[in-house]
């Protein structure tokens, strides 16, 4: 399943000899069980909603939309910043790739002060996690996703160090895009749960 | 300019075009949820919820490069992606 070595073409993404998995087989099992879990979660989400419509819509009520709209493009901004850094990569302009991978991580940034600036709104409305399904919902779910950002911004960071030297390591190129699709889940399931805690009514 | 220079500008036009255009749904979605151009039937948010998948299908198969892999993980990522919005959208009308 792996087919890339460290004498593989710098050429990453565009064009492939043969298809194969982007990234490490590995990581992608550990990305389709987190997909999994977060399928249940929106799955609760909506079954729970059903019994609880007047709590979910005083809790929609309560939130920003415009904050989760705003973050949702932030998000956006940020996996096209990775896309831009893969290709930076395969034509051998590793400080464009490493600006890119630095600006989508800034973008994880600014989704996490919104996400604070959220949290702070409805703790200051005496909303709280035992407050009702709504905000049980709310900080435990968009919590665990603010998690996934921290952990999508670090391995960013980590391998932007690889990306400036090159991706000299044997198995560099897998992480960087391992990496990469790491934080690209870190968006899809971000376009799902912005409607279902801001649209959805 | 090279072949491979030309397939990266190509990859990264067609990165940007994506962005746009997630960037568009999201806007159309989120109007549609606001302004209530449908009111609040199912079926406006049943197409909310959708398109909120559709989204996801072209992360998964343009960002995630998922439409360049085997076309056994494609079918499982894609698969994901369709009983995800299946459970959701099924469960929203359902209940």
């Amino acid at each position: 399943m792996i087919t890339q070595s460290s004498q593989a073409a710098p050429t990453i993404a565009p064009q492939r000899a043969a298809k194969r998995v982007p990234g490490e087989p590995g990581v992608w099992v550990f990305i389709l069980v987190e997909m999994a879990i977060f399928t249940t979660l929106f799955g609760v989400i909506v079954w729970s909603r059903a019994g609880n419509s007047r709590i979910f819509a005083e809790g929609q009520a309560v939130l920003s939309p415009p904050l989760g709209l705003f973050n949702t493009i932030v998000l956006i901004v940020g996996s096209v910043l990775v896309v831009n850094a893969i290709t930076a990569v395969g034509i051998g302009q590793l400080q464009r790739a490493s600006r890119s991978l630095t600006a989508a991580m800034a973008c994880g940034g600014i989704f996490a002060a919104v996400k604070a600036v959220e949290y702070h709104n409805a703790l200051h409305h005496g909303l709280f996690i035992h407050t009702n399904a709504y905000w049980m919902f709310f900080f435990a779910v968009t919590g665990a996703h603010l998690l996934h950002v921290f952990v999508g911004v670090s391995v960013l960071g980590l391998i932007r160090g690889r990306v400036r030297c090159g991706l000299p390591g044997p198995r560099d190129r897998q992480l960087f895009m391992s990496a990469t699709c790491y934080w690209h889940m870190v968006d899809l399931l971000w376009l799902v749960l912005f409607p279902l805690f801001y649209l959805v009514n | 300019m090279s072949n491979t220079q030309i397939a990266l500008r190509t990859a990264k036009s067609t990165a940007l075009a994506i962005g746009v255009l997630l960037a568009i749904l999201t806007g159309s979605a989120y109007f549609l949820g606001i302004d209530h151009l449908l009111g609040f039937s199912k079926v406006a948010m049943s197409a909310i919820l959708l398109v909120a998948f559709v989204k996801v299908g072209l992360v998964t198969q343009f960002f995630m490069d998922v439409r360049h892999a085997p076309r056994w993980f494609n079918l499982l990522v894609t698969g994901w992606v369709g009983v995800t919005a299946a459970v959701v959208i099924g469960l929203y009308i359902g209940r």
